[in-house]
């Protein structure tokens, strides 16, 4: 992909670095929730939009995810702990 | 109120003989000890001591209502581990019992395996007051609400019924949901007995809170959290950096004020391509709307347009459209014979639909695209997911249901949706179930062969009318009470409501779409498509 105009996010830190290490458990939520296989599903980490802390909902991470083969857009969300550094309450929805 | 303080006094003062004449109004649980007399150990206006008088066989619980409380009854201390058999009075436990099995006028109670062990008083029920019965009655459609809440809920998944169920089994749903509508029916029991009255507010907030409570459970995310997330999609699209029509533009073009609840409103002109208005009525509902418009059409300064059809298509074309082909055509056919028909022309001019330039120029494209140039006669007539099809490209995932089938005599006939098979049936109504008009994008077409020769024709057993051979956006389903609603793109701003029946037995066709976001994505990296 073609990325060369897209800002860069910080892969280790902030959300994103925090959804990178949770990536495998963001998928599987998307997985149990809507019977998808994991192999399918792409966080969207390379797009600065793409994962965020919600300002509708401090406290949580907000995760875009793609279904390539469904050609869904999922919304995975958890609960970070700021001491702990760590998300849990792991919740999907289908944005379209 | 009276009656409460009584209550309080009880609880508050351990020592408190209560005598004939006092009036209480709450739920004991006694104690049993052997070879002791029965004692108070807690009083409580909580339904979980339902729990409690389970955990423990010892322990009963008495019902004492608006009726004198006996003399004799001994009030202990709120404590059940304070020392047994200090009281010099007893409770007279097998005698009350006597009494209550005498009743006839005793209402169902609370009661469990424990049951033989309570005591009903008798209740004045024709005490109640209008404002108690009302409040009891507000509420007992409440296990009607959790299912279809749950049902809701489940919608968004996706799931056919057997993996919905699977689910449920699989995460204690099942048993979360009977507990919960076992606890609020004893609540409700509770408040019908009681003298005490539970406000509309409390009964009111006793839902939220429960149906959040199911909500937090389900994993529901909250709607403002979807909202912001669809907009930072968006964002994540003009990141990507192809979009050409600004948000500005966008607005101005598409967006009027009153837009977005019911959609925008759209008017079909006088020429008949009700399936190329509704189907861009129903894609302008679609949140990816914005997405579609912006990455895919150009305004120029001179205020042609330049149109990618397919939209976001891969290898699209792009169409361009002037103002001119936007306005008003005088018609060729003016006074002549309409072809198939008995009748003449009328129309001096053909025109654009009635809407935002942005729409007008979308529905030009379209007819520019398959006829190579925008004639609005050769338009006429066609099918919704054609036009979708034709818009969308391959970006849209396709799905049509047809009921129309061949007669013996080579006609073609439109019995409708409900003569279907089995297997598309089950399809139709798998999709139905779980049409979000955000995701899905459909327009369904009635029956060309209903209203005999009027242009016509009554929904049986409704004031509603529909026309035979029109196509129809669908606006939302309400799967919970079956029920259909859709738009006639004569006039977008209005609704059209069916029971699931009606929509099956007057529609003969579903032509819908949805967003290929994988597609989508992949496309948007790829400058060479741009306009």
């Amino acid at each position: 992909m073609n990325m060369e105009n897209m800002e860069k996010p910080d892969m280790e830190t902030g959300p994103h670095g925090l959804a990178r290490r949770y990536e495998d458990s963001i998928k599987n939520a998307v997985v149990e929730r809507m019977g998808v296989l994991a192999e399918e599903l792409e966080l969207m980490l390379e797009d600065k939009d793409g994962v965020y802390f919600s300002e509708e909902h401090p406290g949580t991470l907000c995760c875009l995810v793609l279904g390539r083969e469904s050609g869904h857009l999922y919304l995975a969300t958890a609960e970070f702990s700021e001491p702990d550094d760590i998300l849990g309450e792991f919740k999907v929805a289908t944005l379209s | 109120m009276e009656d409460f303080k009584i209550q309080q006094k009880v609880i508050k003062e351990p020592e408190y003989e209560a005598v004939d004449g006092d009036y209480l109004d709450s739920i004991y649980i006694i104690k049993e000890v052997p070879d002791t007399p029965p004692r108070i150990v807690t009083e409580t206006a909580d339904v979980s001591y339902v729990d409690l008088v389970a955990d423990d066989p010892l322990m009963h619980e008495v019902r004492v209502t608006d009726e004198p409380v006996q003399a004799g009854l001994e009030a202990a201390p709120n404590d059940m581990s304070a020392p047994q058999g200090e009281s010099e009075q007893a409770f007279d436990f097998s005698a009350s019992l006597q009494e209550s099995t005498n009743s006839e006028d005793t209402p169902a109670v609370m009661n469990g395996s424990e049951g033989e062990f309570i005591v009903n008083e008798p209740l004045n029920t024709g005490e109640f007051s209008n404002q108690q019965v009302e409040e009891r009655e507000s509420t007992e459609g409440f296990p009607e609400i959790i299912d279809a809440e749950m049902s809701t809920i489940e919608s968004e998944f996706h799931l056919p019924p057997e993996m919905i169920q699977e689910v449920r089994t699989e995460l204690g749903v099942t048993r979360v949901i009977a507990t919960l509508k076992e606890k609020w029916e004893n609540l409700l029991n509770y408040t019908g007995l009681q003298t005490r009255k539970y406000s509309k507010t409390e009964i009111s907030e006793k839902y939220q809170t429960t149906i959040e409570d199911i909500k937090n459970r389900e994993g529901e995310i909250r709607p403002e959290v979807i909202k912001e997330a669809r907009e930072e999609a968006t964002r994540v699209f003009e990141g990507r950096g192809l979009f050409t029509l600004t948000k500005e533009e966008f607005n101005t073009y598409f967006i009027s004020a009153e837009d977005f609840d019911a959609g925008p409103e759209l008017k079909q002109s006088n020429i008949g391509d009700c399936y190329l208005v509704a189907a861009i009525h129903a894609l302008s509902r679609s949140p990816n709307f914005e997405t579609i418009c912006r990455a895919s059409m150009l305004r120029q300064s001179d205020g042609s347009w330049e149109i990618k059809i397919p939209l976001l298509g891969e290898q699209s074309d792009v169409v361009k459209i002037t103002q001119e082909e936007i306005g008003a055509q005088n018609n060729n056919r003016f006074f002549k014979k309409v072809p198939g028909k008995i009748s003449l022309d009328l129309r001096r001019q053909l025109r654009s639909l009635s809407g935002n330039e942005g729409f007008q120029a979308l529905e030009a494209a379209y007819m520019k695209h398959k006829f190579g140039s925008v004639d609005r006669l050769a338009s006429e007539g066609g099918h919704g997911d054609e036009a979708l099809t034709r818009l969308g490209g391959d970006n849209f995932v396709r799905y049509s249901i047809d009921s129309a089938t061949y007669a013996q005599n080579e006609k073609i006939i439109y019995p409708g949706l409900q003569s279907i098979d089995e297997e598309n049936l089950a399809y139709l109504d798998h999709y139905l179930e779980n049409f979000d008009p955000e995701t899905h994008i459909a327009t369904v077409s009635t029956k060309h062969d209903a209203g005999g020769l009027s242009n016509k024709y009554r929904v049986e057993g409704t004031s509603t009318y529909l026309v035979p051979g029109h196509a129809y956006s669908i606006s939302a389903v309400d799967s919970q009470n079956k029920l259909v609603t859709v738009i006639n793109p004569w006039d977008t701003t209005k609704l059209i409501v069916l029971t699931l029946d009606q929509f099956k037995e007057n529609f003969s066709r579903l032509s819908a779409v949805r967003i290929n976001n994988a597609k989508l994505l992949g496309r948007m990296t790829n400058k060479s498509n741009m306009v």
